[in-house]
């Protein structure tokens, strides 16, 4: 048998083999969009024209629009709400359900029911509940003597109706994420803490909080990444208005790229959107750093 | 002995190499053309496409038509992406405020060399001016619409109130708030009547005598008292309740659903929307068509409908041709009409006449209708950017009708969009 090249060699080059196919799906995949967005991003382009260049024109005209502006503050005030109200919500109801509840397994099945369920699908079942005059929650309020309110057809009201079906949406989702947390914290330190008298707001606060720290960063940047991407509930449910009331990042995106028709202003605002998202999770890593330990 | 085999084997090789070339060409020949037609359409609408495609195969054994078939909502996209990546279908349906797009980035091709020029005569001349251009023709109308008034008869009645039977006794915006009043109170209507702002659509506004632009399509034309005015009076419905909030703009709730309950008496809307008006309401109370009320300036409604166009890029643009000119013969469109539509043929828009009478009582008053829109609705739906248009009204004129700003202040926006789209 003839030797080619040296183990050393083999040793060198073999890993590179292997990780070979992933990288090339990578680079078709993931880099190529990237760049091919980044370049489209300098052009003025309709998808079926051909594009122009124009150097930083898109940017700056994105940065200058008042629409922008109103989308990046209503995506704010999403992020600024639904992930702490989110998060919390996912800890208490993640708590609750990991001690000695009956029924806690179908409980744990329906809070975890939507996120399985089409975001589409919630979005036009909501719709419906919301409705001025046909739908279920105007209905209940009447029986109770209440007014029937515009839920998604005023403005003041629109982001909030929103808000509320992203976060029914999403907490189950980072229920089952604590969940799992929880049930890895060891029993033995809560019956040590039980022995030297700690009372249950100590033992959360001294040994639950500190160990679901690595948890709680995921569950953090997941659902800030996930309420800036927001889009499907505001397309199917109010398509950014009323007016613009509802149109967060992604709203704007999709109303300059598909219905503007600026494909290239489209990839300036995309690209804009992954340094906030970017800047975001830097800053939580570095909130957390030094008190994560895994 | 195996010597001798693999003489044999190697030369039936080269002697299949040497035919094989002979042999595809062969049957290539004997293969029908294929031609992809990228359509959307309702359930009514595919199913007759699929009936269209068997009596033309029957009849054209070398072309065979093989239907994408599409949903509204994704059509355009798709269809864009397809032409950005070389690979258009043959025949792609489209509208007529699209089609303008795809004429100017040359991905429509000249169908004046296919289609006699009597045969492009037939059809509407407002139609005409979407696909014709220097004497080249890029698009066969397939069908058209328009948006008309549906009323609840029984509400009527009870209210005292008559429709027009004609459009020169079409109501005014007066007459319509007063329809609304009375209704509100004379009936069990919760609601008098929606629908004048539709789905952003700049009709409305061409009543009180402005437009998304001017008619000679150079400048916004929507920052005078005249259309302030008329957007005012819009406000007020909304303030008093005579017409839902909640349907502003088709967002969140649809005023044809709540026409359907019987919440609304009177509503604006579509002729597609007739058949499934039929469907909902059934025996719950009786409904009829009327026209657009006129504003100060005159009448204004939309201009809709669907056309198909070749693809430069298709290979086989003579039979796609042939399947099109089939397709819009006024036989062929007569049948396709029958599903609620006006026909793009004038004769046959003439003497049509629909099998099923709730279509053809929609259809009496839509045809009369018809033939009255104004020029400027065709300049309005031929600038480069309509969608993008109706986006800024809505988000413009929204806040204004929730009383977020004054309409003065709207207007000065929309004004400055449409400048921006214009330019």
């Amino acid at each position: 048998m003839i030797k080619l090249v040296s183990w050393k060699t083999q040793r060198r080059i073999v890993p590179y083999i292997f990780i070979a196919p992933a990288m090339l799906l990578l680079a078709i995949f993931t880099f190529y969009p990237i760049i091919s967005s980044i370049r489209m991003s300098l052009c003025e382009w309709d998808i079926i024209g051909t594009p122009r260049f124009i150097g930083l024109r898109n940017y700056a005209t994105t940065l200058s629009d008042m629409t922008f502006r109103h989308a990046l503050l209503v995506t704010f005030l999403f992020v600024g709400v639904t992930v702490p109200v989110n998060v919390t919500l996912a800890l208490l109801t993640a708590i609750l359900l990991n001690g000695r509840l009956a029924l806690r397994n179908l409980f744990r099945s329906i809070i975890f029911f939507p996120a399985f369920t089409s975001m589409v699908a919630i979005g036009m079942l909501w719709k419906y509940m919301y409705s001025t005059d046909y739908g279920i929650i105007n209905y209940i309020i009447t029986l109770f003597g209440g007014h029937p309110k515009d839920w998604l057809a005023n403005p003041a009201w629109a982001p909030w109706s929103l808000m509320l079906t992203s976060v029914w949406y999403g907490f189950g989702w980072n229920m089952v994420i604590f969940l799992a947390g929880l049930q890895n914290i060891p029993d033995q330190y809560y019956e040590a803490a039980a022995i030297d008298g700690a009372s249950k707001w100590a033992a959360f606060r001294f040994i639950t909080l500190p160990l679901l720290k690595p948890i709680s960063l995921f569950v953090v940047v997941m659902a800030v990444i996930y309420a800036f991407r927001m889009f499907d509930l505001v397309y199917v449910m109010t398509m950014g208005g009323p007016g613009t009331s509802t149109m967060v990042l992604m709203m704007y995106f999709y109303r300059q790229a598909f219905i503007m028709l600026r494909m290239g202003q489209g990839s300036a605002v995309a690209l804009i959107l992954f340094v906030v998202v970017f800047f975001f999770t830097v800053l939580q890593l570095r909130f957390f750093k030094g008190e994560v330990s895994y | 002995m195996s010597k001798r085999i693999l003489c044999l084997g190697l030369l039936s090789l080269v002697v299949i190499a040497m035919f094989s070339s002979s042999i595809s060409m062969v049957l290539a020949a004997g293969k029908a053309v294929e031609i992809e037609w990228y359509a959307w359409g309702r359930p009514a609408e595919v199913e007759f496409f699929h009936q269209a495609i068997a009596e033309f195969e029957k009849k054209n054994p070398g072309i065979r038509i093989k239907l994408t078939e599409t949903g509204w909502d994704e059509h355009h996209r798709t269809l864009d992406v397809r032409i950005a990546g070389g690979n258009a279908p043959d025949i792609y349906r489209t509208t007529f405020p699209y089609v303008g797009r795809y004429i100017k980035a040359k991905q429509a091709l000249d169908l004046s060399p296919h289609l006699l020029k009597e045969y492009r005569k037939r059809f509407w001349p407002n139609l005409r001016q979407f696909v014709e251009s220097d004497g080249k023709f890029y698009g066969v109308p397939q069908m058209t619409d328009t948006h008309v008034v549906f009323y609840n008869i029984d509400y009527f009645k009870a209210a005292g109130i008559e429709a027009p039977a004609t459009i020169d006794k079409a109501w005014t915006w007066e007459d319509w708030e007063n329809i609304g009043r009375k209704l509100k109170s004379k009936s069990p209507a919760k609601y008098g009547f929606a629908g004048a702002l539709y789905n952003g659509e700049p009709w409305y506004i061409n009543t009180w005598g402005g437009g998304f632009v001017t008619p000679d399509g150079k400048k916004p034309d929507v920052n005078k008292p005249e259309v302030i005015k008329g957007l005012k009076l819009q406000k007020k419905w909304y303030d008093e309740g005579l017409e839902p909030i909640n349907t502003l703009f088709l967002k969140p709730d649809s005023h044809e659903q709540l026409f359907a309950l019987g919440q609304i008496g009177v509503i604006f809307s579509g002729t597609w929307m007739a058949e499934w008006l039929k469907d909902q309401i059934g025996d719950k109370f009786k409904w009829g068509t009327t026209f657009v009320p006129k504003g100060p300036a005159g009448f204004s409604t939309a201009l809709g409908g669907c056309l198909n166009v070749i693809s430069p890029q298709s290979k086989h643009p003579k039979e796609a041709a042939k399947f099109l000119e089939w397709l819009n013969t006024d036989e062929v469109m007569e049948r396709f009409c029958q599903l609620g539509f006006i026909p793009t043929s004038v004769p046959l828009a003439k003497r049509i006449s629909y099998k099923d009478p709730t279509i053809n009582g929609v259809m009496k008053a839509a045809l009369q209708q018809y033939a009255q829109i104004p020029p400027i609705v065709v300049t309005q739906y031929k600038q480069k950017n309509y969608a993008g248009m109706v986006q800024v009204f809505i988000e413009t004129i929204g806040p204004a009708m929730h009383g977020q700003i004054t309409v003065e202040q709207a207007v000065k926006m929309l004004d400055k969009e449409l400048r921006r789209l214009i330019d």
